[in-house]
Parts: C-alpha cells; structure tokens; sequence
C-alpha cells in the first residue's frame, strides 16, 4: 500500500496562503490569520499582486454567478449584509431633498434589466435556484391558481395518504381526496359546501362539480351554486338549490333530500327529481327506489361547525396545558402568548420564567382572535404596528419561533423579529417579498453579515392560514435551519460564528436607529398568537413538539 | 422617477464597469465594492439635475467613486480590530499602487469567455463554489476531499483564469 507523499514546506507554505486569502475573500479571518497573512505580504511583493488578483476575480464570479455577492442582483433587493443595502444606502443619502426609495424601485429595475442585457449576464452561467429566484421575483406575469375550492373545517381528519394531506385553509386544486377518517368542510368557489365523511374519496372536477367514488357526504348550495353536480358511479346528482346527502357505497348510492329539490340522472333510468323528505337508492342495474330521506344519518355543515368548534376547544386547552410547561423552559427567553390582553392593555407579558427579558411594549397592532376563538392574537396592518422589547443579553445559539398568519407579503422585508438598525451582530428574521424567510446577521470583528435564506415557503396559497415558523441558529454545528409547521425547509451552513447581540428589537417592524427622519417601512402584515425565542437550539423533534398542535382557526 | 432620473441612470448603467472596477480598486474588502457602488448610484440619480449628463461621465464618476470608497473605508475599517485594520490597510495601499486603469467591464466580458473554456471538473468546482454558494468544507464533504484541497483548488482556478482574462483582453485567445 502506497501512501501520498507528504508536502514539502514549500508546499505547505503555499497552501497556507491560498488558505488566508480564502479566509480574507469570505471575511472569515481571524485578527491572528491577518497578522500571518500581513507578515507574508509585507515579506513577499508577489503575493501582493496575487492577493489583488485573487479578490478581483472573485468579485467578478461573484457578481457573474449572482451568487454569494451582490452587485446588481441585490442592488434590486440587498447589500452588504445582503439585506437592506438599499435601505442602508437610502439612509446615507438623507442629505438628498428627494426620496431614494421613489428614485429605487424604477431605477434599480431600469439598471438591473440593463445590466442583464448588456453584460450577458444571464447566459454567463447554467441557470439554478438563484437565477430563477431572481427571474421570478422580477417576473410581470399575475400569478394564477387552479383551486377550486378550500378546505373549510376539520374535525379529527386523517387522510389515506400523508403526501396528500390537507390543513385548514388549504386551497383545493382539482383531483381527488381520500380522507380516511374523520369529518371535512369542502366549500366550493361556487359557494357550494361539502362535508365529506370518512373513510370517502371524492374528486373535485370544477368549482361546480364533484364526483364521489365512495363514502358519505352532505352538501349545501346557496342560490350562487344551483346547478352543483356530484357525481357516483351510478348517476349523478344535481342540485337545484337545496341540501341534500349523499351515501356511496360498493352496492349502489343513495341520495337524501333535506331541503329543497334534486336531479337526480340515473345510469339506469331517466332523469327524474327528488325533493324534500324524499330518497332514493339507485343500484348499477335496478331502477330506482324512493323512500323517506333519514336527515340524522349524514354531518351536515351545521353539524361539523359545532363538532369543529369542540375540537378547537380541546384544542386550545392541550395548548394552555403545554404552556406551563414551555415557560419553565430555563433557555427560554422570551415567549409572548399574546393571552389576557384587556382592551387598551399596551403590555405584553414574557411568560418566560426567570428571564431577563421583561415586557414588550405594544404599539399600534391590535389584539385579535387567534389559532382557536378566544386564543389572543396581535394584528399588524399599519406601517406603525410593532411590539418592542429589549434583549439585553449577548447569545451564541438561538431558536426563534412563532405563528404566524400572513395576510400578504407586501413589502421587500416583511419584519418578524428585527433587532433595531443593524449594528454588529444583530439578527433579522423576515419574510422576503418572493415568500422566501431570511435570517440575517450582522457582521462583528471583521466579518462580513450573511443571509440565511430559505426556499420560497409563501406561496399564495399559504396566505391566510396559521403557519408556525421557527429559524435555529446553531453555533455549535454552525447551521442554521429553518422550519414550517415543525419540518424542516432548509438548512444553509453558518459561515462566521460570534456573540450575537440582539438588543433593542421589535416584532412586526423595523426601527434603522441611524435615522429620525425616515425609515424604510418594512411591515408585517397578518397576525401573529405566539413568539418565542431560546438561547439554544432547538432540536427538530422540540420544534415538532411546540409546532405540533394544530392551527385549525375557523375564525375567519 | 423623472425622465432626467430615468436618463441618469441609463448613463450610470452604461458605466457600472467602470465604477465597479474603481471601487474595488479604492476599497478592495470583502463586499465593500458593492455597497460602494450602490452608494455612488443612490448619489448620481439623487443630483441628476446638476449633472451635464451629455459630457463624458467617467470624470465625474471617478470622483464621485473615490470619494464614496474613501467614507465607506473609513467607516468599515473603523469597526475592524487592529490587526485586521493594518491588513485591510496594507491591501488596500497595494491595490492604490496599482497603475493600471480598471477594466471591469471589459475583464468581465473575458471572464466570461474563459469560463466557458473551463474543464468540466473546473466548472463544476466554481459552480458550487459560486454559484450554489457551498463553502469549502461542504464541497470537501460533497467531493470526499479536505476543506483546505478545496481552498487551494479554487485559488489555482482564479490564478488561471486570471492569466485567461489576461491574455485574452491582450487579443489572445481565451484558454485555460
């Protein structure tokens, strides 16, 4: 067995050098790396001029691959940190009488563009995530959905088949459903309502019909929704206006006529009409048989309200049961429940126990139903709204968390936890205008600040439903993950580890300390019922466990 | 945006090489570049009215980028600890002494040129590297290699695209 023959110290040296210059690129070197690497230079002239070529290089390949740095792709949407370069750069140029925000968006847009055009720069490189990030963030088409239908209530629900499973709120493509237990509201677009029971499998076709393979299922369609047609294997029933369900099973369908009047299109007879009190059973092959509707048989809509709303109950008092438990938490530093608010209270307690982090301050937002009715909740709509605390200690590892229901990403930095200004080891925590969460964190003692960005997490469809968010920032293992709904999302490696000072910081806002004047106006837009915050990492299965209960608010 | 904003930053973005190549030149750190040119152009479209934007811009600009690089320098350098500020300095001295104009602009062009020309393997690592963002300890797991073999692998790949964009710019072909 041969082995590598050991480096020369020619070698060796070498490799150190290309080492310390990775290290000066990244603006990852230590004060003793720049001790060594000024030595070298001032030793060896030709290492100046490597050096130099060196970093010029790279920031071309950083500027042509769009990666990494900046140049214009963040002149459109970040800076130095990544983020908020142009709102850093706004403020530096308050001397100016006119708006560099109103000068930005057309300008950089102009420029960008340009850019792109006149340096080839989108065919300088095979195109990945970062270029269609961009493209999309960029791009004037109207996003368009094929829904047809949401999910409106569940009760207990589990479905056949995880991958396709559905929450709350959860907008409904056509295709089918499988639930396998429990109890769904499906309201159609046509205003038409379904509550399918399990097990069942219904497809949804169009926003005015359906088609149930098997299972029970109760429907009621306003005046907007005459003509709903449901679909079995042995005819089809439409609706003229009515309630009605709807048994299906191996041996044949039955429809039940609660209120008002059906068609019912048999495969084997004529069409014919049912109307109130009236059923009818319909084999493959037999004619049909009527007899008395049996309304108690099928969970109407009215019926899955009031179930849902004791699930919602239970719910929210496994939630308050857990609570105690989270406070005592000894890494925990804050955790703002958003419960007991008295109209005009402007205190939020920290329910953290033994922390040093008092009350926040509430300015603006308004106190809400949250997850479940009676659960409190702070509604951000005004630029204003904000919730301001004072962390007043330094942390190397951290866990923030929250839930979250976006009503809308309408600006460049949507603020969930923001330290005052930027200053040397703060954290941003936000959603990005193209539904991506980002974590940043402000340089110290050299180094440069990063964004840690997430995949695109809000789509449209994900607007107006509870969301529990949660980004750890492990010194330790050096990565940083984000998380929705307690899964992971992603993960990108901590490129520079130290103490991290989180200081004055506001939930919902963002304060830039350096100006009076003006300041960007990065908002929050939505609700938020919870936020919490650790001096550690959480573990994934302890983000499953305070995401776990779920968010199924029918208060909207 | 007016149309004399509007023209300003058509001018601008006819020269951004121009100022990118002085700004790394008098402010050549880690990320400084960029923010040295988004400075410069927040401030040439905020005075676009005072300038006479159909005579050449490159004076102006100069200026303009000096001045920006220098305040952001010394605001950067500012927060840095000693030894790193010495460091910072001492690079950037060199890159001052350096007598050859910037051609960012035209640099980039054969960047372009020679990475096309780059070996799969080369490509792949600068793909990575640059544009998945990977750090070298990541590629070093990906490739089964050490950090430092990463490290010094992308440092000969800038060394030879240097001498690529070198010989290319002189009317050279662009190999690698």
């Amino acid at each position: 067995m041969s082995s590598a023959p050991e480096p020369s110290d020619a070698e060796r040296s070498i490799d150190e050098v290309d080492v310390l210059i990775e290290r000066y690129l990244t603006g990852t070197l230590t004060s003793d790396d720049a001790e060594i690497l000024l030595k070298r230079l001032e030793a060896d002239p030709d290492l100046g001029k490597n050096i130099l070529d060196q970093f010029y290089i790279d920031a071309m390949l950083k500027s042509s691959c769009g990666s990494r740095t900046r140049v214009f792709d963040d002149l459109s949407r970040s800076g130095r940190s990544g983020e908020g370069a142009f709102e850093r750069v706004s403020k530096r140029v308050g001397r100016f009488k006119r708006s560099a925000r109103a000068i930005s968006a057309a300008c950089f847009a102009i420029v960008v563009g340009a850019i792109v055009l006149s340096t080839g720069a989108a065919r300088f490189w095979p195109r990945g995530d970062r270029s269609r990030e961009a493209a999309q963030s960029v791009s004037l088409v109207e996003p368009t959905t094929a829904s047809v239908a949401v999910l409106a209530r569940s009760v207990d629900a589990t479905w056949s088949d995880p991958s396709r499973s559905y929450d709350v709120g959860s907008p409904l493509n056509p295709g089918g459903l499988r639930l396998k237990s429990g109890l769904v509201e499906i309201e159609f677009y046509s205003g038409a309502r379904v509550v399918l029971e399990g097990p069942g499998e219904l497809e949804l076709r169009s926003s005015l019909e359906a088609y149930c393979k098997s299972g029970r299922l109760s429907a009621e369609t306003p005046p907007s929704a005459r003509g709903f047609r449901i679909g079995t294997p042995n005819g089809a029933v439409v609706d003229l206006g009515t309630e009605f369900g709807l048994d299906v099973t191996g041996a044949g369908s039955e429809v039940h006529v609660f209120k008002g009047e059906v068609e019912l299109h048999a495969d084997s007879t004529p069409k014919r009409s049912l109307k109130e009190g009236e059923a009818a059973a319909i084999g493959k092959k037999t004619s049909v048989r009527v007899f008395s509707a049996n309304p108690t048989a099928f969970n109407t809509p009215a019926m899955i309200r009031s179930k849902s709303a004791a699930a919602l109950k239970r719910q929210f008092e496994a939630w308050r049961s857990a609570s105690a438990r989270w406070n005592s938490d000894p890494s925990l530093l804050a955790r703002f429940d958003i419960e007991g608010l008295a109209p005009g209270d402007r205190t939020l307690l920290n329910r953290a126990e033994g922390s040093p982090i008092g009350p926040a301050t509430i300015v603006g937002c308004g106190r809400v139903d949250g997850r479940w009715p009676g659960k409190g909740a702070l509604e951000f709509r005004g630029v204003g709204d904000r919730v301001r605390l004072e962390v007043p200690c330094e942390i190397s590892s951290f866990t923030f968390a929250a839930w979250v229901r976006v009503n809308g990403l309408d600006r460049r930095f949507n603020s969930l936890f923001m330290s005052d200004d930027f200053k040397p080891g703060a954290t941003h925590w936000q959603i990005l205008h193209d539904g991506r969460i980002r974590l940043g964190v402000a340089g110290r003692n050299g180094s440069v600040s990063v964004d840690y960005d997430s995949p695109v997490v809000f789509t449209p469809e994900r607007l107006g439903r509870w969301v529990h968010l949660a980004v750890v920032f492990d010194s330790d293992k050096r990565q940083v993950i984000h998380y929705v709904d307690g899964r992971t999302v992603g993960s990108r490696p901590v490129r520079n580890v130290f103490p991290l000072r989180v200081g004055s910081a506001e939930i919902g806002n963002w304060s830039s300390a350096a100006r009076v004047d003006r300041s960007p106006i990065r908002h929050y837009s939505g609700r938020i019922d919870e936020f919490s915050f650790y001096r550690r990492a959480l573990e994934e299965a302890e983000i499953g466990a305070i995401s776990g209960l779920e968010a199924n608010s029918d208060d909207s | 945006m007016n149309r004399e904003e509007a023209h300003a930053a058509q001018v601008f973005m006819a020269h951004h090489g121009f100022v990118m190549g002085l700004a790394l030149k008098h402010a050549p750190w880690p990320g400084l570049a960029e923010d040295v040119l988004q400075q410069v152009f927040l401030e040439f479209i905020s005075k676009a009215g005072r300038w006479d934007l159909d005579s050449d811009p490159k004076p102006l600009l100069a200026t303009m980028t000096r001045l920006v690089a220098q305040r952001y320098w010394r605001e950067r350098s500012r927060e840095m600890p000693e030894m790193m500020r010495k460091l910072a300095d001492h690079v950037r001295m060199l890159a001052e002494e350096r007598t050859a104009p910037a051609r960012y602009e035209e640099e980039t062009d054969a960047l372009r040129r020679c990475l096309e020309k780059l070996p799969e393997k080369s490509r792949s690592l600068i793909d990575m590297y640059y544009y998945a963002d990977l750090s070298t300890a990541e590629i070093a797991s990906q490739t089964g290699t050490r950090a430092d073999t990463v490290c010094r692998a992308i440092c000969r790949l800038r060394e030879k695209l240097r001498i690529c964009i070198n010989r290319a710019t002189r009317g050279g072909e662009a190999y690698v």
